[in-house]
């Protein structure tokens, strides 16, 4: 008995001491919490339906943009920013800094990521109609950290002072004289200075590394700060379950999902720079410049190639940038020009067309200007790909629309689709043939190639004049649209048909008994 | 700790042997850079992984078996193809 009296006494001391213990790190971590505000819900709970990687796109820039900063400050230890010591610093690096060529692939590699997915964010965000009610500012801001992003590269390009980068670079400096005058002398004092290339080369190194950085955490804060007031926005598609409406902290259980996403994302860009090392270019000289043909980065290609068509060719270059800058200023004022209330993708055929189109053109206008360095384009050729891919684009998605937008007639309510708010709308009974909308869609490509291809043939005939075999591609393409044409007029009528039999108050089973009766 | 929850030890054990490996590389030389990417890849994948579990098990969703499947490969992969250059 007395030995399990102290037994008992002895354990009880051990708990004791534990509870002192733990007492004391309570107390310790509710000291820090006070003084220090850590456990403070500085972010809202984040709803379970946003963990999808799609809703984390514009996170995943940031981590990028953080891979950025840290590489970038490694970097910033060697690197020299005078005409003199740049190429020979950033030689340095690549051959004598520890993990010096890893740190710079890396480097490159996370800045093309960080562009990429801040497109892909803006362009989802374009989609599921993010910019509309409340969140018109959050868009602008958004579009505003789009083109400092943009700017990163541009400034980031010119600073390992190899022939490629330069030229390219001075490619883009001379592009801003053709700006209207006050916005080319901001340009001109901002970038150039009046101390040449040495002076340049010290801004795009400042604008680089300190201006584009506040400027883009400044306009992150307040971009959050907007995020917490409205909160993420619901997805536009179906009706959310309780489930999926519940909300989870920040932290732990948000910040880890981000943690999962960034790390996978890391594992992308350590792979791609394990596999695909960069290798630094050769030196800028004036006399290596003149035997290359500049070319800009991907992101910058698209533009590249527009300035590369002849109308726009010296004298046409103001319009050119007009023409540039008017998609971009549309972009920003988005959400004044999209206004409507729809916002699923179903009911805004106009915008997702454009939308479509514009990510096509993107893509077309980069590959064509990877293969053709340094070549105008004529006019005629501008018109018949940029204009092939706008109607090639337009009529499949189209066709696509036709297919499986809800009517009246084929949801079978008897009246057209009322708009649809967020996900609270009514839930629209989508036409299910989804084979019969590939189909359509694929008809509609078909058709497009065919209209483009006779187009193309009719221009070269009038050109060159009529020969044998552009004859016989002018008839093809002819018969192809032929084809297009009978299968989507077959297609369609079976629809109808079906359509016709499913809105009858006599179904076929009804009738079956009828005539049977 | 149920079946899903103990597939957190090997990947601790993966964490520490390829921070372990980290530790060893000659720094200048290019293969050493691609190896210590490969390492890196598998320690990240790991802590990913384990991230993935933590959140099924928050949310209470299932981790499917070949979700667990192919992302343990992909670790293995990446760890033996780090060896193989080493």
């Amino acid at each position: 008995m007395g030995q399990e009296e102290g037994q008992h006494q002895e354990h009880r001391k051990v708990e004791e001491a534990e509870q002192a213990v733990k007492t004391r790190m309570e107390r310790l971590a509710s000291f820090i919490s006070s003084r220090t505000g850590a456990t403070y819900p500085l972010f809202r709970p984040v709803p379970e339906f946003s963990l999808n990687p799609f809703y984390w796109l514009g996170a995943l820039s940031v981590v990028a943009f953080i891979i950025q900063g840290v590489t970038g400050l490694m970097m910033a230890l060697y690197y020299i920013p005078s005409t003199d010591a740049a190429y020979t610093t950033t030689q340095y690096i690549f051959k004598s800094v520890y993990f010096g060529q890893f740190l710079e692939t890396i480097h490159l590699y996370t800045a093309y990521a960080m562009i990429m997915l801040a497109f892909m964010h803006m362009m989802r965000g374009y989609f599921v109609s993010v910019h509309k009610k409340p969140r018109e500012i959050m868009w602008m801001v958004g579009m505003v950290m789009g083109f400092v992003t943009l700017g990163f590269g541009f400034t980031g390009y010119l600073l390992p002072y190899t022939v490629v980068s330069t030229s390219a670079s001075d490619v883009g400096i001379g592009m801003m004289a053709a700006l209207p005058t006050p916005l080319a002398n901001l340009a001109n004092f901002l970038v150039v200075g009046t101390g040449g290339t040495a002076s340049e080369l010290l801004r795009f190194y400042d604008l680089h590394v300190i201006v584009l950085p506040a400027v883009l955490l400044a306009l992150l804060a307040v971009k959050m700060m907007m995020l917490e007031t409205h909160g993420v926005a619901e997805p536009v598609t179906g009706s959310l379950t309780e489930r999926l409406k519940k909300t989870l902290p920040i932290f732990p259980d948000v910040t880890v999902y981000l943690l999962e996403l960034a790390v996978i994302f890391g594992v992308g860009m350590l792979l791609i720079s394990a596999l695909f090392p960069i290798q630094l270019g050769p030196e800028y000289t004036p006399q290596a410049a003149a035997a290359i043909a500049a070319q800009p980065d991907w992101y910058f290609l698209w533009l590249y190639q527009i300035l590369k068509i002849q109308i726009f060719e010296t004298a046409g270059l103001p319009v050119a940038l007009t023409f540039a800058s008017a998609v971009f200023v549309a972009l920003i004022l988005l959400p004044f020009i999209d206004k409507g209330d729809d916002r699923r993708i179903i009911d805004r055929p106009k915008f997702v067309i454009l939308g479509a189109i514009f990510i096509a053109e993107l893509i077309v206008l980069a590959a064509w200007g990877l293969i053709t360095p340094g070549q105008i384009i004529p006019n005629l050729t501008a018109v018949e790909v940029l204009g092939g891919t706008a109607l090639i684009v337009t009529l499949a998605m189209a066709g696509v629309y036709a297919a499986v937008r809800p009517t009246g007639m084929i949801a079978g309510t008897g009246s057209s689709p009322s708009p649809s708010p967020a996900v609270s709308g009514p839930v629209h009974h989508l036409y299910q043939g989804k084979w019969m909308g590939l189909g359509m869609s694929a008809l509609m490509g078909f058709g497009a190639l065919g209209i483009g291809i006779s187009v193309d043939s009719v221009v070269q005939m009038i050109e060159f004049g009529i020969t044998t075999p552009m004859l016989v591609r002018f008839s093809a393409s002819a018969c192809l649209m032929i084809a297009v044409v009978t299968c989507a007029f077959l297609g369609l009528r079976w629809v109808g048909r079906r359509v016709a039999s499913h809105n009858d108050p006599l179904s076929h089973e009804a009738r079956g008994k009828l005539e049977f009766n | 700790m149920n079946s899903t929850e103990r597939v957190v030890v090997p990947l601790l054990l993966v964490q520490t042997a390829s921070v372990i490996l980290l530790w060893s590389l000659d720094t200048l030389a290019v293969v050493d850079q691609k190896i210590f990417a490969l390492f890196l890849g598998a320690d990240f994948l790991a802590f990913g992984l384990m991230a993935h579990l933590y959140l099924n098990m928050k949310t209470d969703s299932k981790t499917s078996g070949t979700t667990l499947m192919v992302w343990g490969l992909v670790i293995v992969v990446l760890f033996v193809a780090g060896f193989i250059v080493y």
